[in-house]
């Protein structure tokens, strides 16, 4: 690449090989232990990196099989939260919604591992960003037993994350993604005014492009607040909501560098190279290239592997043409 | 003058949680038919109502436990809708399929008298239904068929009034129609004079009380015309509506008032003297003749342990303003 433009990324999680779903099932009714559930996730890592790399992407993740969701797995991660009750999400499927009972604070590293990992098995063919659960999204999705007040909570696991940050930034991770899917869904002020003190704590001092990641809810609810934000990069979806994201980031003097969902997860169909051009093309219309890193509109964790790969093939397939023509 | 009651849904008991799940999947294997599954239901709505009346509540419902899609699962029996996606409800970490019009919206059968009829059998106290209200309902669908959001919400209200009339005559006195929407958009997405009409046609198509439900926000004085209609009781979140006290203090509703003084999301149990004297400061602002004390929401979100918390914290609350209060 003669210049970095149109950059093309993943938001993070890949379907889970069939074989980690066995492995988990197994592990959770004690026939395997933590050590051979890890090594089967580990090749599975090694599989979906193998796999992102062959779909010609420039940005790849580790795929995220290891994590069973992306809050129980860092609410156990942490000290001073302990495990909830089932809580349900819809018909007849529910989760355990953690419980903050104490102070939180920070244990050990929780994706430095997996980074690593991924990095080696990629051994410089592309980049490797590493992605975990922000620090708002991580409160408001737990129970607080603890804490007077949110923010008091929120800024409690911004500190233990930006360790976390730090962490991967000493292991050469040159890209840093915090997923705040919560931010969206709430209509305050005050929250994300919350969510900003926050990353500042999080990004502080960081070299490392630091992005978030915000999909679902109403995006009219923190713009143009998250412009504020201290972070290089607004990772958003477009495609399923009909490119209204677009609308709203228009409105303002958008200073960030954008990552682009120029492909729906919530369908099945593949989309053709031609829809995906048109596509990347109206944030063109918008930002210049090297701003603009093309990507599915969010993880690809609910698809089948099959369209997963074949989703992420046409987004590399349509910057290519899109390079040559720019 | 103070009523203790609940604003509609509670957690399923864990072993109807359990059994549905294997009930799924025999149903899945065998094709067997839905007895087994109604009589689980039975049973966990007998459980919950003596759960409610142990607590000493005045007015209760059947828990919801049947609900699916909380306040979407009305569509499914209308003319005129199909299911569609999955969908984040507010900025809950729950979700529901999305209803999507197909053509004219029109009500068919009663969808809850049975509910009703069933709940009422197994109770002693008084059962209140709920419904969702036209507006809400209007905003949580997905609208391919109508000209605007104003249209769908009209021919909404025909079916929600129909439906209201069905429980009336099944014997049904108390209908609760809720309206989150209206309290938690920024903007409304129609204009107040045609959600007025809808409402109206709601209300007026019963005689027994009829209650206007908002949670998850708080009225501002654009909503004030509401306060014209004719709903006996109006609700009010005074957990996450914080600036229904001094909308109350402004416009002065001339109703009896619902009020949500307890998180219905948060399992940390608040202290009886700051509720208590938000409930009065509620009641010297109105005057109101009934007041009906509930958490701020249905208790689904929170473990059940933490429900019953929650109902008993309640009951001593209402028990103590009422001694204070003679």
């Amino acid at each position: 690449m003669s210049k970095k433009i149109l950059q093309t990324t993943v938001v993070g999680s890949y379907p889970r090989l069939s074989y980690v779903v066995e492995a988990v099932a197994k592990y959770k009714k004690k026939l395997i232990s933590k050590e051979e559930l890890k090594k089967i996730t580990d090749h599975a890592t090694t599989e979906v990196v193998e796999e992102q790399i062959k779909a010609g992407i420039d940005i790849i993740a580790d795929g995220e099989q290891y994590r069973e969701d992306m809050e129980v797995y860092f609410a156990e991660r942490i000290s001073g939260f302990k495990e909830g009750d089932w809580i349900r999400i819809w018909g007849n499927n529910y989760y355990r919604k953690p419980i903050v009972h104490k102070k939180v604070g920070f244990i050990a590293p929780m994706t430095v591992e997996d980074y690593l990992l991924a990095e080696k098995v990629t051994a410089g063919r592309a980049q490797v960003k590493q992605m975990y659960t922000g620090p708002y999204t991580i409160a408001d999705w737990a129970f607080n037993d603890a804490y007077d007040s949110k923010a008091d909570l929120v800024l409690d696991l911004a500190r233990i994350l930006h360790k976390e940050t730090k962490e991967l930034e000493k292991k050469g991770c040159p890209y840093i993604q915090i997923d705040e899917p919560a931010l969206s869904t709430h209509n305050s002020k005050d929250e994300l005014e919350i969510a900003r003190q926050a990353i500042e704590i999080v990004t502080k001092g960081v070299k490392a492009k630091t992005a978030i990641h915000i999909c679902y809810g109403d995006f009219e609810n923190i713009f143009p607040g998250l412009l504020d934000f201290k972070i290089d990069l607004i990772d958003l979806e477009f495609t399923n909501n009909q490119f209204k994201t677009l609308d709203i980031i228009k409105k303002y003097d958008f200073n960030k560098e954008l990552g682009f969902g120029c492909v729906d997860v919530h369908t099945k169909r593949v989309e053709s190279k031609e829809e995906v051009k048109e596509n990347i093309k109206k944030a063109l219309k918008i930002l210049p290239p090297e701003k603009i890193y093309p990507k599915p509109d969010c993880g690809l964790k609910l698809l089948t592997r099959e369209i997963a790969f074949k989703k992420l093939c046409v987004i590399s397939e349509a910057v290519k043409e899109l390079r040559a023509e720019l | 003058m103070f009523q203790k009651t609940i604003v509609g849904n509670y957690p399923r008991p864990s072993w109807l949680r359990e059994s549905l799940l294997k009930a799924e999947g025999k149903q899945k294997k065998a094709g067997l038919a839905g007895k087994e599954v109604e009589s689980l239901y039975v049973r966990g709505i007998a459980e919950v109502i003596a759960e409610f009346e142990s607590c000493n509540l005045d007015l209760i419902t059947d828990g919801q436990l049947r609900l699916t899609d909380a306040l979407a699962s009305f569509c499914e029996n209308l003319e005129g809708f199909k299911m569609t996606g999955l969908i984040r409800y507010y900025d809950n970490n729950f979700y529901y399929r999305q209803p999507e019009t197909t053509g004219k919206i029109s009500w068919k059968n009663p969808v809850f008298e049975a509910d009703f009829k069933q709940a009422k059998k197994l109770a002693k106290k008084k059962i209140k239904c709920v419904l969702p209200g036209p507006y809400t309902l209007a905003r949580l669908c997905k609208n391919t068929f109508y000209k605007d959001t104003s249209d769908l919400m009209w021919d909404l209200s025909s079916a929600i009034a129909s439906e209201a009339k069905a429980l009336e005559n099944a014997g049904c006195k108390f209908i609760q129609f809720d309206e989150p929407s209206l309290v938690y958009d920024r903007k409304l997405e129609c204009g107040l004079d045609k959600i007025m009409d809808a409402l109206k046609k709601v209300e007026s198509s019963v005689s027994a009380i009829t209650c206007l439900q908002a949670y998850f926000g708080g009225f501002n004085g654009s909503l004030a015309g509401l306060l014209d209609l004719k709903f006996d009781v109006i609700g009010f979140d005074l957990v996450e509506g914080k600036e229904n006290l001094n909308f109350m203090q402004e416009y002065t509703p001339k109703k009896d008032l619902s009020l949500g003084i307890l998180d219905s999301r948060n399992i940390r149990l608040e202290k009886p003297s700051v509720v208590k004297a938000r409930v009065m400061q509620a009641v010297k602002l109105t005057s109101p003749k009934n007041v009906y004390i509930n958490p701020n929401w249905g208790l689904e979100l929170i473990p059940r342990e933490y429900a019953v918390k929650k109902l008993k914290l309640l009951s001593n609350i209402v028990d103590e303003l009422k001694e204070d209060s003679a």
